[in-house]
Order: C-alpha cells, then sequence, then structure tokens
C-alpha cells in the first residue's frame, strides 16, 4: 500500500476518492431507477459543490452567488439543443443565432461552462477588486440579478415558466464521467502554482500580498475557472431535468451547496466530494422518515446537521484534510489494533452485494 | 498524518457505502411499476406536493381522491379490481417531483395522480410516459396540457384557465354593465398571463375598452407605483381585471380597497376559499371564478354530493378546487378504464380522448387528441359584498379565445 | 407637481419601512460581524405572532407579538449564534442561513404554506387626501414608526449606560471587553433590539398585507442586506442612507420604467446597487474601522 502511494504520488486524493464515487456509481443502479436518478443528482452536486470549492475554499471567501452561473450553464447548454422545430414553437422570438443553433450534448457541456466562464470574467473584472466580505454580498447581488434577468427575459428564458422540451442526455455515465472530470480539474488548479498562491491568500492576505502574490488576479482566476465548472454542472443538471425554471438555480440550491460544502468540510476537496454523498444518504434517510412524522422532516434535518457541523465541527467532517493512501494505510493499523472489523478502506469490499437479477 | 481526521473521512465514507448497498439492496426488491399487471389491485400513484407551496392545493386533492377511491373499494373495485394507493412527496420542486415520480413508479404505480401546476408537473409526466403510465393534474389550469407539448401521456382535470379569464369578460360587460377596464397582471405564474391575455382578447370581442394595463411582482412591498397609474386615468375603470395569487394577489386588492380604489374586481379561482377574507376586511364588489360552490347551494348537486362527503369525512376545505379535481380524476380514470379495459396508456389514452363532455363531479370534462384539458368548461362567479361570499351562478362561457 | 410629490410620498412611505429592516441587520453586524440572515424569520414569527394573538384586541396582540419576537431573538442568539462566536464573518453568515432555513420550514410544518389571515383595524387601510397627494395609512405608519424607532435607538445609544456600551462594543470589542463591558449581556442586548426591529417591521407588513405565512421573511431579508451592503457593513448611518436609496431607487424605477421592462425591475435595482458597490466597494458610508 505505502508503494502504491508513492506511485500514485501527488494524484493519490483525486484517485482514492474516483474509487469511492465509481462505487456509489456502479451501486446504485441495483437499485432501481428512482436510486440511479439519486445517484445522479449526486454527482451532479459533487460537481457543483467542487466547482463552488474550487473559488470558495481555495480563497476563503464564501460566494452566494455561484448559482448564478449555475442557471446561465443551464440556459445556455438548453437553449442550443433543443430540437430546431421544438424551440421555434416554444420561444418564436428567439433571437436567430440561437434559433439556428443546435449542437451535440458535449459540444453543448462546453459552450455552456464556456458562456458561464465568459460571465465570471465580466463579473470578476469589478468584483474580484472588493474586499473579503463585500464580495461574498456582490456576489449575492449577481445571484439576484441572474434570477431577474432569467425570470423575465421571456423571449429567451420564457420568464418563469418551466423551459421544457431540454433532451435528457445525462445518464449515470456521463454523470460520473462529469464529476470525476471536475474532480481531476480541480485537483490540478489546487496543486498548480496557481492554486497554491490562492491557498496562500486564504491563509493570510495581507502576508500572501507581501510574497508578491496579486491576490485579486488570483481570485479571479478562481472565480472564472468555478464559473466554467459550475456552468458545466449546470449543463448536465438542465439534460437531467429536461423541465426547469428560474427558481431551480436560486436560493434553495444556493442553501444546499453551501451546506454540503460545510458539512464537508470547505479547506478539503476531499470534503467538497463527501459533503454532497453525505447529504444524499441523509436527505434518503429523511425522507424515509418522513413516512412516519409527516413532510417537512427532510429540511429541518438537514438544516439542522449543518447547524451542528458548523456549532461542533466547524470545519467540517473532513477536518480540513485530504484523503490519501498512507493515512487510509495508518487507520487501518489502528483499526485492527481495536477491533477486528473497525470500518476501513476494505469496508466497500466486505459489503458487496450478491447478485439479485 | 493526524488520524482522526482520516477516519471521519472514512468512517464516512464507509457509512455512504453501506447506505447505499442497503438502499439498493432495499427498493430492488420493490421494482415492480409499468403499465403492465393486470390482475389483482390497480395501484395509483400520487406524486403530489405534501409539503411546499402547492402542498394547500395538492392536500385536498389527494383527499378528494381517497373520497372517491373509498367508494370504489366499497363497491367492488373498478372491474373487480381494487385500487391501491401509493404516495411520495415532490415538496414543491422540480426535481422532487421527479424523484416522486420515480419511488411511485418503483412501488408499482399504473396510473399517477400528480401535482397541480403545468410546470412542477411536467417532470413527473415525462417519467410516467417513459413507463408507458398516464398521468393526471388535478387542477393545473395551464392550457399547455397539449399532446403536442407535454407529449401523449398528460392529463389535467382542471379547466383551462383562458375559460375564466373569457367567463370574467363575458360576466362583466353582460351583467356589470362595465365598458372598460384595467388589466393587472402579477406574471409570476405562467396561469395568471394566460388569463389576463384571455380577459383582454374577449373584452375586446365584446366591445369594451381596455383603458390600461400593468403588473407587479407577487413580493413586492408596495404597490404605490401600481396605484399611482391607476389614479393618473381620467376616470376609474368600470372593472379592473387582476390576474394573480394569495398571498400577494391579496395585499394588492388590500392596497387598491386602502387608496380608495372602489371599482369591481375580477379574479381567477386562485382566490377561491374564505381563508383570505379577513385580509381584507369588509371588502365589496369583489369577483372571482371557482369550480364549484363550498356552501352547499351549488347548481349541479353532484357539487354538493362531493362537498358534503367530503366535508364529513376531513372537515370544510379551505378551497374546493382539489377536492373537486382529485375526487374527479378518479372518475375519469374508473370511466376510461372501463372502457380501455387496462391501465396500459396506449388504451387509456384514447379512451380518455373520448370524453366529450363527460358528466363527472367537476363538470363536463373534455379531452381530444390535442387538449389534455377541458377548455370551455362553465365556471362558478362567486362575489364578495361586505366581507361575504356568496354565489352568482353559473356561467358557460360563449367563447374562449386560444391562448398558448 | 402634485405627480413628483405623490412620488416623493411613496418613496418615503418605502424607504422608512426598508431603514426600519435594515438598521437591526447593521446593529447586529456592528456588534459581532454577522449578517443575519434569519432576521427575515424574526419577522415571520412577528407576523404569526400577531396571527395568534389577533383575537384579543390589537395593540395587546402587537405587545404579545413584540414580546415573543424579542424572546425568539435572544434564543436564537443563545443557541446558534453563540457557539460561533467569534468566527469568520463567513461563517457567521452560512449559520445564520441555516437558522433561516430551519425556521422557514418549522413555519411551513406548523402553520402550512397558505397564508394566515390577520384581521387589522381599517384605520390603518385608509387614505387621506391633501391637496391632491394621497397619503395611505401604512405610509404614515410606516413613517412614524421610523422615526419613533430611529429616534428611540438614537437616544438609547447616546443616553444610556447600555447604548454607550453597546457603541463601545461596536468601535472595538476586544478593547470593550478589556475595560470591562460584558460582552454576552451586549450581544444579547443587540439581538433583543434587532427583535424589536423585527417586530415593528412585521407589524407594518401585516398592516399592509393582511396576512402572514412561512416564507414572508425572505424578501425583506434581501432588502435589508443590500441596504446595509450599499450604506457600508456596521456602520448605522450607512444603513439608513443605503435604505432611503434602495426605497427611493425602486420607486423611480417603477415610475420611470416603460411597461414591458417594469417586470424587470428588480434586476435594475440590484444592477444600480452592484454599480454602487464597485464605485465604493466599502460602501457609501464606510465603517470607520477596516475589519479583518
Amino acid at each position: 500500500m505505502q508503494r502504491l502511494g508513492t506511485s500514485l504520488g501527488k494524484i493519490q486524493t483525486p484517485v482514492l476518492l474516483t474509487i469511492v464515487i465509481a462505487a456509489i456509481s456502479l451501486l446504485a443502479p441495483l437499485g432501481g431507477l428512482a436510486m440511479e436518478n439519486r445517484a445522479i443528482v449526486m454527482l451532479i452536486n459533487i460537481a457543483l459543490v467542487v466547482g463552488l470549492y474550487s473559488f470558495a475554499g481555495l480563497s476563503g471567501v464564501l460566494s452566494f452567488g455561484h448559482m448564478s452561473f449555475m442557471g446561465i450553464g443551464a440556459y445556455t447548454g438548453a437553449l442550443i439543443t433543443i430540437p430546431l422545430t421544438a424551440k421555434s414553437a416554444l420561444l418564436p422570438e428567439l433571437p436567430s443565432f440561437i434559433a439556428h443553433a443546435e449542437f451535440s450534448f458535449p459540444i453543448a457541456i462546453l459552450i455552456g461552462g464556456g458562456v458561464a466562464a465568459f460571465v465570471a470574467l465580466v463579473v470578476s473584472l469589478p468584483v474580484a477588486r472588493l474586499p473579503a466580505l463585500a464580495m461574498s454580498l456582490a456576489l449575492f447581488a449577481v445571484l439576484v440579478i441572474a434570477y431577474q434577468v432569467e425570470s423575465n427575459w421571456n423571449s429567451v428564458t420564457r420568464g418563469r415558466q418551466a423551459l421544457f422540451g431540454v433532451p435528457t442526455g445525462t445518464t449515470l455515465g456521463v454523470a460520473l464521467a462529469v464529476a470525476l472530470l471536475v474532480i481531476f480539474f480541480v485537483y490540478g488548479y489546487q496543486e498548480s502554482r496557481f492554486g497554491l498562491r490562492l491557498r496562500a491568500s486564504r491563509e493570510n492576505e495581507l502576508a500572501a500580498a507581501a510574497i508578491g502574490v496579486d491576490v485579486v488576479r488570483e481570485r479571479r482566476i478562481a472565480l472564472v475557472l468555478s464559473g466554467f465548472v459550475i456552468g458545466v454542472a449546470g449543463v448536465v443538471y438542465a439534460q437531467y431535468l429536461g423541465v426547469f425554471t428560474p427558481n431551480d438555480f436560486y436560493l434553495d440550491v444556493t442553501f444546499l451547496t453551501i451546506a454540503m460544502l460545510v458539512i464537508g468540510g470547505t479547506r478539503s476537496l476531499t470534503g467538497a466530494v463527501i459533503g454532497p454523498i453525505l447529504v444524499a444518504v441523509l436527505t434518503y434517510l429523511l425522507q424515509r422518515g418522513e413516512t412516519v412524522t409527516g413532510p417537512g422532516l427532510q429540511q429541518i434535518g438537514l438544516a439542522l446537521a449543518m447547524l451542528a457541523v458548523l456549532i461542533f465541527r466547524p470545519s467540517g467532517l473532513s477536518l480540513g484534510a485530504e484523503l490519501t493512501i498512507s493515512s487510509l494505510r495508518s487507520l487501518v493499523v489502528r483499526g485492527r489494533r481495536r477491533t477486528p472489523s473497525a470500518p476501513a478502506s476494505s469496508a466497500p469490499a466486505q459489503l458487496e452485494v450478491p447478485d439479485e437479477n | 498524518m493526524a488520524s482522526p481526521r482520516l477516519r471521519t473521512i472514512t468512517v464516512a465514507i464507509a457509512i455512504a457505502l453501506a447506505a447505499t448497498v442497503l438502499a439498493a439492496c432495499g427498493s430492488s426488491s420493490e421494482e415492480g411499476g409499468g403499465g403492465g399487471e393486470e390482475n389483482g389491485p390497480i395501484t395509483i400513484g400520487f406524486a403530489t406536493a405534501q409539503s411546499g407551496a402547492f402542498a394547500s392545493y395538492d392536500k385536498p386533492a389527494v383527499d378528494g381522491a381517497k373520497l372517491e377511491i373509498e367508494k370504489i373499494n366499497a363497491e367492488g373495485g373498478i372491474d373487480g379490481r381494487k385500487i391501491k394507493v401509493v404516495e411520495a412527496d415532490t415538496r414543491t420542486d422540480i426535481n422532487g417531483a421527479r424523484e416522486a415520480a420515480d419511488e411511485v413508479l418503483a412501488n408499482g404505480a399504473q396510473f399517477m395522480m400528480v401535482t397541480c401546476d403545468f410546470d412542477y408537473s411536467t417532470p413527473s409526466i415525462v417519467e410516467a410516459q417513459s413507463h408507458n403510465v398516464v398521468a393526471m393534474s388535478p387542477c393545473a389550469g395551464s392550457t399547455k396540457f397539449r399532446t403536442d407539448v407535454i407529449g401523449p401521456n398528460g392529463f389535467s382535470m382542471g379547466t383551462g384557465v383562458p375559460a375564466e379569464g373569457a367567463s370574467q369578460a363575458e360576466f362583466a360587460s353582460e351583467k356589470l354593465k362595465a365598458k372598460t377596464a384595467y388589466v393587472i397582471v402579477d406574471p409570476t405564474i405562467d396561469i395568471d398571463k394566460q388569463s389576463g391575455a384571455a380577459f383582454e382578447q374577449r373584452w375586446k370581442e365584446l366591445g369594451g375598452t381596455i383603458v390600461g394595463t400593468d403588473v407587479f411582482q407577487q413580493e413586492d412591498q408596495s404597490f404605490s407605483a401600481q396605484i399611482s397609474r391607476l389614479r393618473e386615468l381620467p376616470e376609474p375603470p368600470d372593472v379592473i381585471y387582476l390576474a394573480s395569487y394569495p398571498p400577494g394577489g391579496v395585499r394588492f386588492v388590500r392596497s387598491l380597497r386602502a387608496a380608495g380604489i372602489e371599482s369591481p374586481i375580477l379574479a381567477e379561482s386562485n382566490f377561491d376559499g374564505s381563508y383570505w377574507l379577513k385580509s381584507v376586511p369588509g371588502l365589496s364588489d369583489f369577483y372571482h371564478t371557482a369550480y364549484g360552490s363550498m356552501n352547499g347551494d351549488d347548481p349541479e348537486p353532484a357539487v354538493n354530493q362531493v362537498m358534503a362527503e367530503y366535508t364529513k369525512k376531513y372537515g370544510k376545505p379551505e378551497t374546493e378546487i382539489g377536492a373537486l379535481s382529485g375526487y374527479s380524476v378518479i372518475e375519469a380514470l374508473k370511466r376510461a378504464y372501463e372502457k380501455a379495459g387496462t391501465t396500459e396508456a396506449s388504451k387509456l389514452v384514447p379512451a380518455l380522448e373520448e370524453f366529450h363532455n363527460e358528466k363527472l363531479a367537476i363538470g363536463p370534462t373534455t379531452f381530444d387528441k390535442l387538449n389534455h384539458i377541458t377548455l370551455d368548461r362553465p365556471v362558478r362567479i362567486i362575489q364578495v359584498q361586505n366581507g361575504k361570499e356568496s354565489l352568482v351562478g353559473l356561467w358557460k362561457p360563449k367563447k374562449v379565445p386560444v391562448i398558448e | 407637481m402634485t405627480e413628483i410629490i405623490q412620488h416623493l410620498v411613496d418613496a418615503a412611505g418605502l424607504a422608512s419601512l426598508y431603514a426600519l429592516l435594515a438598521l437591526p441587520v447593521a446593529l447586529v453586524y456592528g456588534i459581532m460581524n454577522l449578517v443575519n440572515f434569519a432576521h427575515g424569520e424574526l419577522i415571520m414569527i412577528g407576523a404569526y405572532g400577531l396571527f395568534i394573538f389577533a383575537a384579543i384586541t390589537l395593540p395587546l396582540a402587537a405587545f404579545l407579538a413584540l414580546v415573543i419576537v424579542v424572546l425568539a431573538a435572544l434564543a436564537m442568539e443563545r443557541a446558534a449564534f453563540r457557539p460561533v462566536r467569534g468566527s469568520s464573518p463567513e461563517t457567521l453568515l452560512v449559520t445564520s442561513f441555516a437558522v433561516s432555513f430551519l425556521l422557514q420550514n418549522a413555519a411551513l410544518m406548523i402553520f402550512g404554506s397558505r397564508p394566515k389571515s390577520v384581521e387589522t383595524p381599517s384605520l390603518f387601510s385608509q387614505t387621506v387626501t391633501i391637496g391632491g397627494v394621497h397619503i395611505e395609512g401604512v405610509t404614515i405608519l410606516s413613517v412614524g414608526l421610523a422615526v419613533i424607532c430611529i429616534g428611540g435607538l438614537v437616544i438609547f445609544m447616546k443616553r444610556t449606560a447600555f447604548g454607550m456600551a453597546m457603541r463601545a462594543a461596536a468601535e472595538d470589542f476586544t478593547m470593550a471587553r478589556l475595560v470591562g463591558i460584558r460582552a454576552n449581556a451586549v450581544i444579547s442586548g443587540t439581538f433583543a433590539i434587532s427583535g424589536v426591529g423585527a417586530g415593528v417591521a412585521a407589524f407594518i407588513l401585516v398592516v399592509q398585507g393582511g396576512s402572514a405565512f412561512a416564507t414572508m421573511g425572505l424578501t425583506p431579508v434581501i432588502i435589508a442586506f443590500v441596504a446595509t451592503m450599499m450604506g457600508g457593513l456596521g456602520s448605522f448611518s450607512g444603513a439608513l442612507i443605503g435604505a432611503a436609496l434602495l426605497g427611493a431607487g425602486t420607486v423611480a424605477f417603477d415610475v420611470l420604467l416603460p411597461t414591458q421592462l417594469r417586470s424587470s425591475r428588480e434586476a435594475f435595482v440590484y444592477g444600480a446597487v452592484l454599480v454602487v458597490l464597485l464605485i465604493r466597494p466599502q460602501g457609501l458610508v464606510p465603517a470607520r474601522r477596516e475589519r479583518v
């Protein structure tokens, strides 16, 4: 194991996370369609939260506005993939360059992400100059503006009414691939010079500036990259739902993604990945519980879980650490010393299910 | 490496994996689904909002549906097949609507009742469609329930909202002898735009004048700008058509009256029920449409009967829309099933499409190959005078504009 | 001319309401760097309080509702914010976000999603006309309560020992503690005052709308947020100026925008806010010291 850790070297964290996510994705379809769809939503949430992490986690500036990029990605991706005939019936007043555009799903993902990144760039020009808290709030204003534009630009977005007829190209495989690519992409950024500079500014803005880090520029880069990632996740989400309204990219999803990041831990990629996984499990269990208690338990339980983490474990369940092989190994050794069957890295193998079909 | 941190992560991941495995095993056995099974009970799935904003519409609909289900089961079922109910909560959320549909389908739903709104029921209908199951919304009023928009398997038992706008235009022109109208639309939801457009069009056809139009937002904290514009008119309009819904719409009515604007107000069935009347004390000259009267004085005996049964079982509902339409969803299923002999969509849809002024508790119901919602059903006009509701009567619109 | 005066009167009414929303948020931020997103839920609690006690006479109901809001504000501080006190402003903000989500959903569970009607005396639903200018009862109420509350707060902060302790704490919390001001007391007191503000705002909103519902705190808190941000976080007078500008701006866009664009009013308002923020990142009236 130690040797494996050395040979994987710096990429062991994303590789281990890949194993975890892939295992969940392979097991989920055994639970039928409902479970498979839950897994897809979880994977999209991972992409969203990792995207949010690439800005908020690495820079230390919490953003209340990133889901605006999700909406931009979703609308862009939908508008260029809805079949032409359906589109002309649905949105007769669409500007012609969009009205005649029809792209395949992979291209739409890139364009959607690209447009979101471009908007993020425009937003970043002024916003990245603001001090941290003002920046959080300015990004919130961006969210409100994006929501209002989506809600009222009737000829392009159908306003507050649902945009429907979006091709549903997102399968479990697509969601898995996107989530994994996003994880490797963000990990690569985190370990690059740019990521290191940004993290330095997170730890101490003044000290980082003193050693020559251009904090504004680094934040700007992070904003654009995270905008791209979240835009991509938005396209994939839109192509999963097939129907959406501006409300799907507003306060609820903002709360949900921030809750996931906080529960997992804002200061590590591992946290950004396990947050959505844990919230998916928690949501599932709470929904089961609702059959006993009546509706509403899910939202209340989630809020309580988030408060509990904030109060008792402010740095999240990951405590800011990354998952690595050497740490797993020490864990196995310790676990064996305590009880023979402690949950450890070998847990997935022990829990394999007999094939039911 | 400090291992307590990693232990947390690993334990968390292990729990997640274990839960996935358990859930996977747990629900794979539930997988039944589809319209396939032809023996045993008919399973109806309620993918409706039990929480969130639409719960207040959907809950009475589910209760109304259960009322009819119990009656059917007491009589031995539909063609000898009893009805079984499975339920899931959409949480008034688009993805939730899809998840709820998945869940009731996994639990074997062969027919689905979905939430009371076009946008929020679409994901459920799409899922139903891919399982060859018919889905019906009890009271969504959007005219978009069309086969070329939503596909073959989606229906709504509601009344297309242009019928409400058109009825109000005819009523105001004939009974209130109004000549000028002012139209105020809250564009937050689709049906308000549709009903506003239908009113405007019908009003002009009847020779009336539209002296102004305006918009406000459901969340607005003050309506002073809209009120100022109304005041600037040379003389107050004969009627004001208000396409909105509570609570924002009620706040708007309250502000209008507080500002001393006393023109009669015409509104949709969104304002049905007396629960909001206390918010505008002493309100007069307010007219809204409704699906039926709750007070036992409806011209249709069937409506009075359903309302009496409902009230006996669940207490008086806040509005009758859900209760009546939910009840009629099951009536419609029963009639169509008796013709089709199956819940399979390929046969059940044509049976439903044969409905032509089919007499259900909710009123005459018509579906055809294009429209899966009744467009010209008569509405009730309810008036509010001195803070009290009373029935004006049944209004059968003479012409309903086509609004898309 | 009367038209312009009319718009000014409308703007004054809205600005007063916004000031009552923004002030408590600014006050709490000044003391403990918390932008309290759950302030909206205090307003919601106040409105439900009025609904519950409305059967008794209104003055008593208003008083009881106020007591409940203040207790809720104190409980909120004790249960959720005290344990995370001293964390970064972002963490505090997220905590308040969670509290807000929790309370909103709890209210949905208890009261359901349909709005609850609250009967208020017709006294407030009348309009006075002076020289062609119409003044609504709610406008008079908003302006009156705003003047009383702001005036009362200024006197309280300047004349009483507790108020001075609050000002000292807002100036420099650590220093204030060193000279013997009790942190818990000051913070609880500030939350109690923010509770009073929320209760008063709830009263105006209920008089204006006649109903209480679970999500009613959302729009007000966003307004409060934006007004304080625009005015300069932590600055008392900044919050007032921000609220006034936001109220006036909303009325102005409503009056000036053509009908087709009117439904996009909010986008224009928030766009303007963003512009203000970009020109003056610290707000119009920056707080006296840089908070790190």
